[in-house]
């Protein structure tokens, strides 16, 4: 009697040696075996191109405008990479966009070709939930965000060509862009996996970096999980409770900053409200604003291109997903820290004619918020909570090249 | 034996594979589709079970053969074996899938009163091939324990009712894709490679009845944890005709009985 059930128990063991999981071996075949060789010369490409559309599990809002091509993703990839794209082969968009600082740069104003130093910051592309849900007037129509401090490109092919063929950035010509693509073997394979028409030209190698870019988001820090537990207990706003997830000293943190800041950075990081400016005696709405940088502004931002008086001195309002990584901060990089930027907003703010009304008392005077020590602890504390550590390691943004 | 009294069994075994065809047919490629679990009714050393059938689940209907029999006292032995599609699947220029999957095992039961009491484990492989047309294609193989106490009830009078409660866990040791644009497949197989193994608790109800030594089956297994969204099939519904060795010595003793009282 006992050997029948010792029959089944030894058969059992077996079964769970059994189940010890090997690595298990899945080939993928995307490419041709001789386009794949040819790649794999330059490129560390999977066998099957990355999913770029967002992957979290607090997908909240609309931030997947289209889920973005993988083929033409991963062209853009290469593309953004590729320092063939500028003058002197030493610049590609990735030099000024780096992704471990959530793709700005850690200098106050970006390098260009020949080490020419630029105007402004680079803007961390990673400040947003998802690029291609707040940026852009071709996925969002006229409320989509426009690009650069000064708003000056519509699009993310505007803003391509702009930094390609600034002076102080890649310094080419989309002639010269075009060609450069053309004279690297590898991109002969990789724009006929992606277009239908695999012709290299300008149109199909700027929609190529747009779709990146366009792919870029940022999702899963810790505030997001928080807000996410919140939610799903019908705690729908940020604002009005402390998060279970965080210490005393965050929530204290996220308190003063939806108290303070989230008027025009959103209490979500999702969308930034677009804040009231005057324009004579008309209510206007944009995205940029003065805080009080300078009282006599040397860069004329928003104004600069659009020429509005109202607007001199404005500059976009970004969103503050992954800022604890993306210093120094402001249009011109004078800020080296957090802690700088509070102090500017707790004693610093100063006067200016089109100084946004919010950081304004009644008489017009610049607002002092006038933080205390443990309160500037507290802020700092809260934004680091934005940091998405999962982007700023993810592969599939990460530099593809070899060399 | 009161075949009458079954009518409304053989009436559902007739009307199922219409009825299978509209709601378990999946009209996608899938990954896996749970073959029907055994629910044994042994009383005795050479008592068992050999049945043919058909049951729905993934795409097609599925051929089973299942066999299942007793050589020692309180221990029994089975083989499984299911089939969905042919080799035309790979060759096919519409979309298709063709899953095969054998499996062996042993286990324990007891007999007492009118029920058995079993646990049975097997280890069992095969494999998924989806044509997703244009010379797209998946090829994964699979590999599964598993480990299934169940409870058979026979009235003695021609009806069985049986559940077993698989517990298994389901590898996918290696797969191939050639798949290029159909980028939620590709999804699907990467889940399937990453999320692997996949513990699976499958529930099996299987009423029966018997005609003589034969045994007409249904058996609806479904998953307790839904995994649809990596194309496992929830459920399966079979059909199934068997020779009982149990009941055909029950015929004979009966008979013999019958003889002796002359």
């Amino acid at each position: 009697m006992k050997k029948n059930y010792l029959i089944p128990l030894l058969f059992g063991a077996v079964l769970l040696l059994a189940a010890c999981n090997k690595d298990a071996d899945f080939k993928y075949y995307h490419y041709s075996d001789e386009d794949y060789a040819l790649l794999s010369q330059y490129l560390d490409l999977p066998d099957l191109p990355y999913n770029y559309a967002i992957q979290s599990p607090v997908l909240f809002g609309n931030v997947q405008v289209k889920p973005p091509d993988p083929d033409l993703a991963t062209l853009g990839r290469v593309l953004f990479y590729d320092k063939h794209l500028s003058k002197d082969g030493t610049i590609s968009c990735a030099s000024c966009h780096q992704q471990e600082f959530a793709f700005g740069d850690n200098k106050a104003v970006s390098e260009g070709v020949f080490q020419r130093q630029g105007d402004r910051n680079s803007i961390a592309l990673m400040s947003v939930a998802s690029f291609a849900s707040n940026y852009g007037t071709d996925l969002n129509g006229p409320g989509g965000k426009r690009f650069f401090w000064d708003n000056r490109a519509e699009t993310a092919v505007e803003q391509s060509i702009g930094s390609m063929t600034n002076p102080k950035e890649m310094n080419m010509t989309m002639q010269e862009i075009v060609a450069a693509v053309k004279a690297q073997p590898y991109y002969e394979p990789l724009f006929r996996q992606a277009f239908d028409n695999p012709e290299i030209t300008q149109d199909n190698v700027t929609a190529a970096i747009a779709e990146f870019v366009n792919s870029i988001g940022s999702l899963n820090s810790r505030f997001d999980i928080a807000l996410d537990h919140n939610r799903k207990a019908g705690k729908f706003d940020p604002a009005s409770f402390p998060f279970d997830d965080f210490s005393p000293l965050e929530n204290k943190g996220k308190a003063l900053f939806m108290l303070n800041c989230s008027n025009c950075h959103g209490t979500d990081m999702v969308n930034a409200p677009f804040m009231p400016s005057l324009n004579g005696s008309a209510l206007f709405l944009s995205d940029g604003a003065s805080n009080g940088l300078d009282e006599l502004p040397a860069d004329a931002g928003i104004g600069g291109f659009t020429g509005l008086q109202f607007e001199m001195g404005t500059f976009k309002t970004p969103s503050l997903r992954n800022v604890g990584v993306s210093a120094p901060y402001m249009h011109d990089g004078r800020f080296a820290t957090l802690e700088e930027v509070i102090d500017h907003y707790s004693t610093g703010i100063k006067p200016h004619v089109n100084l946004n009304t919010i950081l304004k008392n009644q008489d017009g005077t610049p607002k002092r918020m006038n933080f205390t020590d443990d309160d500037k602890k507290a802020l700092v504390a809260f934004l680091h909570t934005l940091t998405d550590e999962t982007v700023l390691n993810d592969v599939k943004f990460s530099n593809p090249f070899k060399y | 034996m009161r075949p009458i009294a079954h009518l409304w069994l053989l009436l559902a075994i007739l009307h199922l594979p219409r009825a299978g065809n509209g709601q378990f047919v999946q009209s996608r490629a899938y990954y896996y589709t749970p073959n029907s679990i055994h629910t044994p009714y042994l009383e005795q050393r050479f008592d068992g079970q050999f049945g043919i059938g058909y049951s729905w689940g993934g795409k097609d209907k599925a051929l089973e053969i299942q066999t299942l029999f007793s050589p020692l006292k309180r221990i029994a032995f089975f083989a499984n074996y299911q089939q969905t599609g042919n080799g035309s699947v790979k060759k096919s220029e519409v979309p298709d899938t063709r899953l095969r999957f054998g499996e062996a095992g042993l286990g324990y039961y007891h007999h007492s009163g009118k029920g058995v009491t079993s646990v049975l484990a097997g280890l069992g492989f095969g494999s998924v091939y989806n044509n997703y047309g244009n010379g797209q294609r998946s090829d994964l193989r699979m590999r599964r324990w598993s480990v299934q106490p169940g409870y058979v009830y026979d009235d003695q009078k021609g009806f069985r009712f049986g559940a077993a409660l698989r517990l298994s866990n389901l590898q996918f040791p290696k797969g191939e894709a050639v798949i290029d644009g159909l980028f939620g497949e590709v999804e699907i197989v990467r889940r399937i490679e990453e999320d692997q193994p996949f513990f699976l608790a499958e529930l099996g109800l299987a009423p029966s009845a018997l005609v003589g030594p034969f045994v007409f089956k249904l058996q609806l297994t479904f998953t307790l944890i839904s995994l649809d969204d990596i194309r496992f099939a929830r459920q399966a519904f079979n059909i199934a005709l068997a020779y009982d060795l149990c009941n055909a010595r029950r015929g004979r003793d009966a008979a013999k009985e019958r003889q002796g009282s002359r």
